[in-house]
């Protein structure tokens, strides 16, 4: 059952899924596209082009890529709960609520796909920055100098931190792939947690999850900051922590949440 | 076993001021067609969305074949809400994929004969028909299964006559000995031709539960009349 649940919930996500990965791929161009005017190149030193409205675009056109950027990234996010709220808790939850499956199985069934999607774009977010990252080296730093001896100074940098502050480049790196998968189903469990709590009071209950979900996420940040406080003075282990303590809460967060979900749609289920 | 459904001592309040459905005990035998009567507010679809487990009982308890409401009954338990519960970006055929998927006693051949007779266009989105058409698709779905129990709150409300006369003809036609539908309804006069039974109720209580011959033996009325002069204004 819930392989065919997740072949559903696939199949109601992925036009709006591949919409959002297309519009990455536009973005990426555009970030590309703002690199190549003349007013960069001029940068390294081989060229005296000077400042036209090809600049003035070009700069706007930065701007746009960030912009849209965080659009994409938050469009997702509120895609997914908005489309959680109504196969949930509206008239769809009518359907969804009298299938023959487990509440576990649809609730894992919306989380698993939700992450995975959020998970791509956050995939498609860190390519595009690369790129971005690429194009702009190529552009700015001189001639013969290749992204690939950027990257290594960057992390020549952060060994260089290690042997300075105590702070762990490899640590640091891996926590954060593993946050970032892991992140990328915990968010969304957050998100459901949040608008399922919403559902316990009367009225105005959409608006009640939005409020929970912001509460939710000011407890967290208090929470790293209060735990981080009492880490350490020393700014490499200091930044090694905030890490780990930020993915750890947010795990705890997510499990506790999806225990909150569960009891909700198995005992408190009470749909308009 | 005969019984199909058992309600016992079933309350459901929303807050203390509102008490939608209070101490109903009930038992329903499998193989008939029940009417479940009342106003407005009388709890009738309170208590379908308990059978259904879309609420969640304050007190009491639900049986549906010796289970209580989960998995196993809804496997089994064909229900038709009073609103439009599907995806307006989905097809007609789409939806009869995903009910092919997830319920084992849906027949897609019946399905799509009855789309047909009722001249509803399966490539069309869901979105794009109006009221009455989903209404009818939503009722297809629900009647193109072989379950153990039917539950069709206010099927006929938003269909011309013309179809009303069809969807009941479905119901006699897939009457099926160990199946039992529940019809909650205003309109008494379309229903009460196949009726066997009715449940009366009135500000979430029972008020009767009875035959439908016993109440034409009895009081010398239709059900329709009858329930009028029960719940005279």
């Amino acid at each position: 059952m819930l392989g065919k649940l997740i072949k559903h919930e696939w199949k109601g996500t992925y036009r709006m899924g591949c919409l959002m990965l297309g519009a990455m791929a536009v973005v990426t161009f555009l970030g590309w596209l703002s690199f190549q005017a003349p007013v960069w190149k001029s940068m390294n030193g081989g060229s005296q082009a000077s400042f036209g409205w090809l600049d003035i675009f070009s700069m706007f056109t930065v701007m746009i890529y960030a912009m849209l950027l965080v659009c994409v990234t938050f469009g997702i996010k509120v895609y997914l709960g908005v489309r959680f709220y109504r196969t949930m808790y509206t008239d769809e939850g009518y359907l969804t609520h009298t299938l023959p499956a487990t509440k576990n199985q649809i609730l894992a069934s919306k989380i698993l796909v939700s992450g995975l999607w959020t998970l791509f774009i956050l995939l498609s977010v860190y390519l595009s920055l690369f790129l971005l990252v690429c194009s702009m080296v190529w552009t700015v730093v001189p001639e013969g100098y290749l992204p690939a001896d950027f990257f290594s100074a960057v992390w020549e940098m952060m060994g260089e931190l290690e042997s300075v502050f105590g702070f762990s480049a490899s640590h640091f790196v891996g926590i954060w792939i593993i946050a970032s998968v892991v992140g990328a189903f915990t968010s969304n469990a957050i998100l459901f947690g949040a608008i399922s709590l919403g559902q316990l009071v009367s009225r105005a209950r959409l608006f009640m999850g939005i409020l929970y979900y912001i509460l939710i996420l000011v407890a967290e940040q208090m929470l790293v900051s209060l735990f981080r406080s009492f880490a350490t003075n020393n700014i490499g282990i200091y930044l090694n922590i905030n890490t780990d303590i930020r993915f750890l809460i947010d795990l705890l967060t997510a499990a506790a949440l999806y225990g909150a979900m569960y009891f909700i749609t198995s005992r408190k289920l009470n749909l308009a | 076993m005969n019984e199909l459904i058992e309600i016992t001592g079933l309350t459901k309040a929303y807050d203390a001021n509102h008490v939608a459905v209070n101490n109903v005990s009930l038992t329903l035998p499998r193989g008939k067609i029940v009417g479940l009567l009342g106003p407005n507010g009388s709890g009738k679809t309170t208590l379908i969305k308990m059978l259904n487990g879309l609420l969640t009982p304050t007190q009491g308890s639900i049986r549906i074949g010796g289970q209580p409401v989960g998995v196993e009954t809804k496997a089994h338990v064909a229900y038709l809400p009073d609103r439009t519960y599907l995806s307006g970006n989905k097809k007609v055929t789409q939806i009869l994929d995903f009910f092919c998927d997830f319920y084992a006693d849906f027949s897609r051949e019946r399905a799509v004969g009855m789309l047909q007779s009722l001249g509803v266009d399966p490539n069309a989105r869901m979105g794009t028909l109006s009221k009455g058409t989903k209404e009818k698709v939503q009722l297809i779905l629900v009647m193109s299964r072989q379950a153990d129990l039917y539950i069709l709150d206010e099927p006929i409300a938003g269909v011309d006559p013309a179809a009303r006369d069809y969807i009941l003809r479905t119901i006699l036609n897939n009457y099926d000995p160990n199946a039992t539908v529940l019809i909650s309804t205003h309109l008494i006069g379309d229903v009460e031709q196949v009726l066997d039974e009715v449940i009366f109720m009135r500000y979430g209580h029972l008020v009767l539960y009875t035959s439908v011959d016993n109440i034409r033996e009895r009081h010398g009325k239709s059900v329709d009349a009858y329930f009028r002069e029960v719940f005279a204004c």
